[in-house]
């Protein structure tokens, strides 16, 4: 039995579907995490959405930030984005069913010794304190609160975590480390508009949220997709990245957690580049 | 005539589960010959029969059709040709239309003995969405044999789910939905009771105040499992390994419903949740017509859950206080079940599911050590009246406030 890691797949199908083959994934031993953000952007995200919920009883995934996107925009309480490509799944007859699914999807799992979330754990939180904070939004997303919750999802504030934090706010910020998070200093304070491997100029003092010497979790081993620029270098052999950027160019990445093998797939438009992979 | 034995003597014998009801169908007979046999007819115009002696329920085989709304439209069709197998199908669930003849011979034209086998509870027919009061029966026998591996049918559980979206469920009268409730909260597992009625939506429908429980987080420092459902139904399952007494059991199923009226901007905190929960078991109470007993505790617990758990740290004064609200130092059994419930609140909690709960014990000596302190005491000081009282309130604080001392960490 083995148990492989993908980055962030964003409607690019064809990719993942070349890389299960590459590794011969056996649908009965073999269990697939995913690092979340499988919708957007990408070409065949009802195709994708489909595929992973067929195989859900040997799927693990966190949701990231694109994901949780597409479910406030289903619950009515956003508009789409000029740059979505989720109409195919809004209008589809068995979303009820798919959404339901993926609105029950955790924000963080921990298993095997291993951490799966989608950007990551702010310095000054444990493995404990997230998995607890987590817990805090699933169990929002999978009440009726969660129209709430979406209407307060989106916004940078606060930039930073306070034991205090209550309400919509305090759901927000862990939402914020949790599914979002690049760059941050090593008190936690965001920095949420830095995109680059590097952080815009005028941000000092912020560094890349695995990097900070003192950081709670730097034992712990953290698997994380979100941040494409960086193509999986963290320089931290703890901190694991997986977003190789299929959705723009790059590579579709996967990690076996047993041997530490990596397998890619390069991509373009969605699909094998070399169109050697044909499915 | 002949007969047999049905239903859940029949399904805990091939179990080898302890039952005790035996009920038993005739069939072939009208009712004048079983009057004139010595039974007992039990009803005017239900044929359902007494035996003289065992006093075991005999029913003549029957059929019967929804004629209206809710648990009590039924038409009853009962006379010598209904057959064994007819009246077999009218029985909710497989494993409980199964019927045995005197030779020891098994009945069961329905699979009842196939489902008990792969431990599935599952409907007999389509006739199963025509007695709503079978939603709860069905989340009952997954509460009575979780421990063995039951699960309800996914059909079976679409039928339930029909049931309440039809909101036959409105119909139910208190008396029935009670009666099920408290058998529930006495079986092994009533938190599966709880969770079967939430996946077919009836929670909603028969405890709204407990569903909406759900997706309410609490302080992760407090309560690792963070969902105030999760919290209960956790609860619950510590209050079942404590006691068998379904007093204590509803008391913790409703102790915190407070928690589902804070509004969200205060989450994860919930500020006098304890005070808001009072209207709420009030009104659950009223509308499933509870028991006074299962009322007083309930509300006792839901006020005073929080003060039993700091109980350490408490007063004289306020411990006193704590022992007139719940009625402590007259009624110790009412507050023996008070201390249970409490300390099932508080080993509830993902994590610390072991932990002692050295509250309940040093509440029980200070109970005690008040209730030591009696009128006889002041007899010779010529006191009565309103200033007897103030005296044995003042020794019973001073006492307390001493006990307090003596078990302060230093």
């Amino acid at each position: 039995m083995s148990t492989y890691v993908v980055g962030d797949i964003q409607g690019c199908l064809q990719p993942l579907k070349c890389l299960l083959k590459k590794v011969s994934f056996n649908p009965d031993k073999d269990v697939l995490w995913s690092v979340g953000d499988i919708v957007n952007r990408g070409p065949r995200c009802l195709k994708t959405l489909r595929f992973l919920y067929d195989m859900r009883d040997n799927l693990v995934l966190v949701l990231g930030n694109h994901d949780l996107h597409l479910l406030a925009v289903a619950a009515g309480v956003r508009p789409p984005n000029r740059s979505d490509t989720l109409e195919k799944i809004l209008k589809a007859p068995d979303k009820e069913k798919l959404l339901t699914w993926l609105l029950h999807r955790p924000l963080l799992h921990h298993e095997h010794g291993f951490t799966l979330v989608h950007a990551g754990i702010p310095p000054q939180w444990s493995i404990a304190e997230a998995a607890s904070r987590a817990r805090e939004v699933e169990a929002v997303l999978q009440s009726p609160a969660c129209i709430e919750f979406f209407k307060h999802m989106y916004g940078n504030e606060p930039l930073v975590w306070s034991d205090e934090l209550t309400g919509m706010t305090r759901l927000r910020v862990i939402t914020n480390y949790l599914t979002r998070m690049r760059f941050c200093t090593s008190q936690g304070v965001l920095d949420l508009d830095s995109k680059g491997p590097s952080p815009d100029l005028d941000k000092v003092a912020v560094s890349a949220w695995f990097s900070h010497p003192r950081r709670k979790t730097a034992k712990d081993r953290i698997l994380f997709g979100h941040w494409a620029s960086i193509e999986g270098q963290t320089d931290h052999p703890n901190a694991i990245g997986l977003d190789t950027g299929c959705v723009w160019g790059g590579a579709l990445s996967l990690y076996e957690l047993e041997t530490g093998r990596w397998t890619s797939c390069q991509c373009r438009n969605g699909r094998c580049k070399r169109g050697k992979c044909k499915q | 005539m002949k007969v047999y034995l049905v239903g859940g003597a029949v399904r805990d014998a091939l179990l080898g589960y302890p039952t005790s009801e035996r009920d038993w169908v005739v069939v072939g007979a009208s009712p004048q010959e079983m009057l004139d046999q010595g039974y007992q007819q039990v009803g005017r115009d239900f044929p359902v029969f007494l035996h003289p002696v065992t006093k075991d329920e005999y029913a003549l085989a029957r059929t019967e059709r929804k004629s209206g709304h809710g648990y009590t439209g039924f038409a009853v069709h009962c006379d010598p040709s209904v057959t064994l197998e007819q009246d077999l199908m009218r029985r909710d669930l497989t494993v409980n239309a199964m019927a045995q003849a005197d030779s020891g011979e098994i009945i069961d034209p329905y699979g009842g003995k196939a489902d008990l086998d792969a431990k599935i509870l599952r409907h007999v027919s389509d006739a199963f969405v025509e007695d709503p009061l079978r939603v709860l029966r069905t989340a009952r026998f997954a509460a009575r044999y979780h421990h063995l591996g039951f699960t309800v049918a996914p059909q079976t559980m679409e039928l339930m789910a029909d049931i309440v979206r039809q909101g036959e469920l409105a119909h139910l009268p208190a008396e029935r939905v009670w009666v099920e409730l408290e058998r529930a909260l006495g079986e092994p597992n009533p938190d599966v009771f709880v969770e079967v009625l939430r996946e077919c939506g009836a929670l909603a429908a028969l405890l709204p105040e407990v569903d909406a429980l759900f997706g309410v987080p609490q302080t992760a420092e407090y309560h690792p499992e963070i969902d105030t459902g999760i919290h209960t139904l956790m609860a619950l399952q510590q209050a079942t390994r404590l006691t068998p007494a379904t007093d204590v059991r509803f008391a913790v199923l409703i102790h915190d419903l407070g928690k589902g009226t804070t509004p969200a901007t205060e989450w994860p905190r919930h500020i006098a949740h304890e005070h808001r929960g009072l209207s709420l078991v009030k009104r659950v109470c009223q509308r499933l017509k509870a028991p006074g007993q299962y009322r007083e505790l309930a509300l006792k617990v839901c006020e005073y859950h929080t003060h039993c758990h700091r109980a350490l740290e408490l007063r004289g004064k306020t411990l006193l206080k704590l022992f007139n609200a719940t009625d402590a130092l007259r009624r110790p059994d009412r507050f023996e079940a008070f201390l249970l419930a409490c300390e099932a609140d508080a080993r509830g909690r993902k994590g610390l599911e072991q932990r002692d709960y050295p509250q309940a014990d040093y509440l029980r000596r200070a109970q005690g050590i008040a209730r030591e302190v009696t009128a006889a005491q002041f007899a010779g000081q010529g006191m009565e009246g309103k200033a007897l009282g103030e005296a044995i309130s003042a020794e019973r604080v001073r006492r307390l406030d001493a006990l307090r001392d003596e078990c302060r960490p230093l």
